[in-house]
């Protein structure tokens, strides 16, 4: 239950951030304390900062990446209370709940995702709504898929983008000021789009219906194609002998490495609900009146 | 015994009571906020100006919305006490708006400027500004002047509400000093009301005052009747020992410990409406005995009725 407004005679008046506000959708963490350091006024990482003092976050020893990839060192629930908004809307701005439907541990991912990432932003979702998109964990990817553009993640001045540091404004360069907004809007490659435009819709159908069980399935079924089309040649050997597998006792690879074979083997989340009915959408129910037909 | 086993305890009323003083008091505190003015408000101690202060405070609708801009336009804080240091009054009005991550003096200088505008503070009131130390008004000023400057072209209006004793207003004598700072801050005073004494309640107010007594304890009193009295409580709450000053005006905070003593002796011996002896027994409490020491002993404890606390 989100409590809209806060009374001055309620006592959580004064203990909550002067300006309250909620994640946006598909919002990331990070993006989230910079808007709220934007809000209440703070330089950039006072939020961040604040919360590590009252919470003692001692294994936060690389604040940017690790906060990113392993979101489950930070305390959702002493924000959640700051702001007066329930601790589920402050898990939705990371992976966190569909990663464990996936039975990926923290500390796999942290190898496989870190490894592969940068902190890149669209300038053009910077300027719209001060956006951070969750997809900006994911490896690989290198547009924003909404404005077709190509992720930044230097300033014109060639410094490095970077999320949190002391007085900086947030959103802005650390070391010119500029406002990350302000950087150029350049067109992506559409080769490249139709790419990431693939393996996002994997992702997609992995974090929405993905389980274990469902991965395991999916690359038995690429396991069989794959033999038959003889694309082994789409792979590195290391690869292939990875995806050798026979039974479910061997430990699932990185998400990324099974959407990349997926994609390598030419298929689409659409297919799967042929392969497996029991992961078939549910048909629309529909009812014909006076010649049209109706959705119920 | 099934009589006393269903006698609740004295529940004492504690609700705002809309006096004629708070009436007087709100008006120039309202006059403030409207106009946009300065002004050096003051009453005796014990009048209820802190009381009306927390009550004024809510007339502008102060919010603190999900998603949108805070709204605050009233900021009401008491003057931090023996505390010299100017981050102490710093703190104080930041805590006003919530909770605020500790940075040093010179951001926190600069993010109340934008706080201030941001959530649209109006009129800024200093309870107790008697305790203001110098430097404390130089940043009032200095914070005022920025809020007016632009970006933000926001004038605030300022109540400095102090304890009075006897016709010495103080902060008087040191916003009259011919110092650059004290004559700017002089020079930003109201024309009209610069300095206000605001009076105690004559003797018609505190019959006013007892009529809602008697209403908020007719329940517990059912034949209460204390208007009656008003001449002698009146009488009695301006003798020399309580009314030092020979105001001839009478403070909230008396009125009501005398009324609330009479009630509680009245309930306490099961009579449904005051009397001359207690009234008399309570007054002569207040004017004679009022400082004299109490000795408590473990009989005294058992003769003592629980009065529960609202």
């Amino acid at each position: 239950m989100v409590n809209e407004t806060i009374a001055f005679t309620d006592p959580l008046w004064q203990s909550t951030f002067p300006q309250r506000i909620s994640p946006l959708p598909d919002e990331l963490l990070a993006g989230f304390l910079l808007r709220c350091d934007e809000a209440n006024k703070w330089m950039s990482k006072t939020t961040l900062l604040y919360l590590k003092k009252k919470q003692a976050m001692s294994c936060l020893k690389s604040i940017p990446k690790s906060l990113f990839i392993i979101p489950g060192s930070f305390h959702f629930d002493h924000l959640a209370e700051l702001l007066v908004i329930p601790s589920s809307m402050l898990l939705k701005t990371t992976y966190i709940e569909e990663l464990l439907r996936l039975n990926y541990s923290s500390q796999r991912l942290y190898h496989t995702w870190l490894i592969k990432y940068s902190f890149r932003i669209c300038p053009m979702c910077v300027k719209e709504q001060r956006l951070l998109r969750r997809i900006l964990l994911l490896p690989y990817v290198s547009h924003c898929p909404y404005h077709k553009i190509l992720l930044q993640n230097r300033c014109l001045c060639q410094s490095n983008l970077v999320p949190f540091r002391r007085n900086t404004l947030p959103f802005c360069c650390s070391f010119c000021g500029l406002h990350w907004s302000a950087l150029p809007l350049l067109p992506g490659d559409l080769y490249r789009l139709l790419f990431e435009t693939k393996m996002l819709a994997w992702y997609q159908f992995f974090f929405t219906k993905g389980t274990t069980t469902l991965i395991w399935d999916v690359l038995k079924w690429t396991n069989k194609i794959a033999r038959k089309k003889k694309s082994q040649h789409l792979l590195r050997k290391s690869h292939w002998r990875k995806l050798q597998w026979e039974n479910y006792g061997q430990p699932l690879p990185s998400l990324s490495t099974v959407v990349m074979f997926l994609i390598a083997c030419d298929l689409t989340p659409r297919e799967v609900p042929s392969i497996f009915p029991e992961y078939q959408r549910p048909k629309k129910e529909r009812f014909l009146f006076l010649g049209v037909w109706y959705n119920k | 015994m099934a009589q006393n086993l269903q006698r609740l305890p004295f529940h004492i009323q504690d609700d705002f009571v809309e006096t004629a003083f708070e009436k007087r008091f709100q008006g120039i505190l309202r006059l403030a906020w409207q106009q946009r003015s300065w002004h050096v408000i003051a009453a005796v101690p014990g009048s209820g100006k802190s009381l009306g202060i927390h009550d004024f405070v809510l007339y502008g609708n102060p919010a603190k919305p999900l998603n949108a801009s805070l709204s605050l336009p009233i900021v009401a804080i008491r003057a931090p006490k023996n505390n010299t240091r100017e981050m102490s009054l710093l703190v104080s009005l930041s805590h006003i708006f919530g909770v605020v991550p500790r940075m040093p003096s010179y951001m926190l200088r600069v993010w109340l400027v934008d706080m201030f505008a941001k959530a649209h503070v109006e009129c800024l009131i200093i309870d107790d500004a008697q305790d203001l130390p110098l430097m404390h008004l130089a940043y009032l000023k200095e914070l005022t002047d920025n809020l007016v400057a632009p970006p933000y072209r926001q004038k605030i209006g300022l109540c400095l509400v102090v304890a009075q004793s006897g016709n010495v207003i103080p902060l008087k004598d040191t916003l009259s000093r011919n110092e650059v700072l004290w004559r700017q801050f002089h020079r930003r005073m109201d024309t009209q009301r610069p300095f206000c004494i605001v009076l105690g309640h004559t003797k018609d107010e505190v019959g006013d005052i007892l009529l809602a007594f008697e209403e908020a304890y007719h329940p517990q009193l059912p034949d209460l009747q204390l208007t009656r009295w008003t001449e002698s409580i009146y009488t009695w709450l301006t003798h020399p020992n309580l009314d030092p000053d020979t105001s001839g005006r009478v403070s909230m905070d008396l009125l009501t410990k005398f009324v609330t003593t009479v009630l509680l002796q009245t309930y306490e011996q099961r009579k449904t409406d005051v009397d001359q002896h207690i009234l008399e027994a309570a007054a002569t409490l207040l004017i004679l005995h009022r400082d004299e020491n109490v000795a408590i002993d473990k009989e005294m404890l058992a003769n003592v009725s629980v009065t529960e606390i609202p």
